[in-house]
């Protein structure tokens, strides 16, 4: 099935085709994602720059497992902004954008993980 | 290391054989409970290790009683717990207490800065994180096999030269006995 927003190759290589496997993680992310998605926002408010660097560095690889390259760059922008407190005033506008290509993700990732457990 | 027959791997792939007469005790640290599962996951896939998962590393150093071998540590360890200690300082307290467990440090961050400090602090290797970092886990692990087969070997060495040093000087002082005996 071809998707837009996620790209399974990487868990495909992962667990060599292993498809409950797959499901397992897929799962494993959508569980983790949301709430580490909301935690930068709250960060964000609360100026807690040490926080929003690590939610957005835990996000990291996870999105690359998830194939989720459009907002790699994103996740990696805000990491290193909090890091070294600068352009922190893009910050919003990045966990905006990181919100909704995973919202659309989300969509995906679910439809993958059941139809990944229908076969396994 | 305790026991364990580990042949050496072939540099270069990751092909690499493993017997162990008793199972490694690995202990897999992260605050993201996809990281734990992933790389477990792929220790005991890869290697057929008894590994158990923390996810801060106040908890594994509590379970260090246990000796695992090898400890694979996060360097971030706050996402969830703001208070949990890093994994640096979970690093210099693992090597000052228990010296002989390998640790094997993982980061999200490719950064020089992190990687000469936790080498400074005894870590055996530093790993970033991403779509490689489970064949860098595994060949990290591999290295440290080479290592310990290189020790043992080593050792091996010296007690033989040890021995025959032993012999040569019995000898000589048996000559010699013999010598003033008349018997030769």
């Amino acid at each position: 099935m071809a998707y837009q927003h996620i790209d399974l190759a990487f868990l495909e290589q992962f667990t060599k085709g292993d498809k409950g496997r797959m499901a397992k993680y897929i799962r494993m992310f959508l569980q983790a994602a949301p709430p580490g998605i909301d935690a930068m926002r709250v960060h964000y408010k609360a100026r807690d720059w040490e926080q929003l660097k690590s939610a957005a560095h835990s996000l990291k690889p996870q999105v690359g497992y998830m194939g989720i390259g459009a907002i790699k760059e994103s996740v990696q922008r805000i990491e290193e902004y909090a890091r070294e407190q600068k352009r922190l005033e893009e910050v919003p506008q990045l966990i905006e954008r990181v919100h909704d290509t995973c919202e659309a993700a989300f969509g995906e990732l679910r439809q993958a993980a059941q139809d990944l457990e229908a076969q396994a | 290391m305790p026991s364990g027959i580990a042949k050496a791997p072939i540099f270069g792939t990751t092909t690499f054989t493993y017997m162990a007469q008793q199972k490694k005790l690995v202990y897999v640290v992260d605050d993201d409970p996809m990281q734990v599962q992933m790389m477990s996951d792929h220790l005991i896939e890869k290697f057929g290790f008894d590994v158990r998962g923390f996810s801060t590393g106040e908890e594994a150093v509590n379970n260090l009683t246990n000796h695992p071998d090898i400890v694979v540590l996060d360097y971030y360890l706050n996402s969830v717990k703001a208070e949990a200690r890093n994994g640096a300082e979970i690093l210099r307290f693992i090597k000052k207490e228990f010296p002989n467990i390998q640790v094997i440090m993982v980061s999200g961050q490719d950064s020089m800065e992190v990687a000469v400090d936790t080498m400074t602090y005894g870590a055996a290797d530093y790993v970033v994180k991403g779509d490689n970092q489970f064949v860098r886990l595994q060949h990290a692990v591999e290295k440290l096999f080479v290592n310990e087969r290189l020790h043992e070997r080593v050792n091996y060495y010296r007690s033989l030269s040890t021995i025959s040093i032993v012999a040569v000087v019995l000898i000589i002082v048996l000559t010699v006995v013999l010598a003033a005996m008349g018997v030769i």
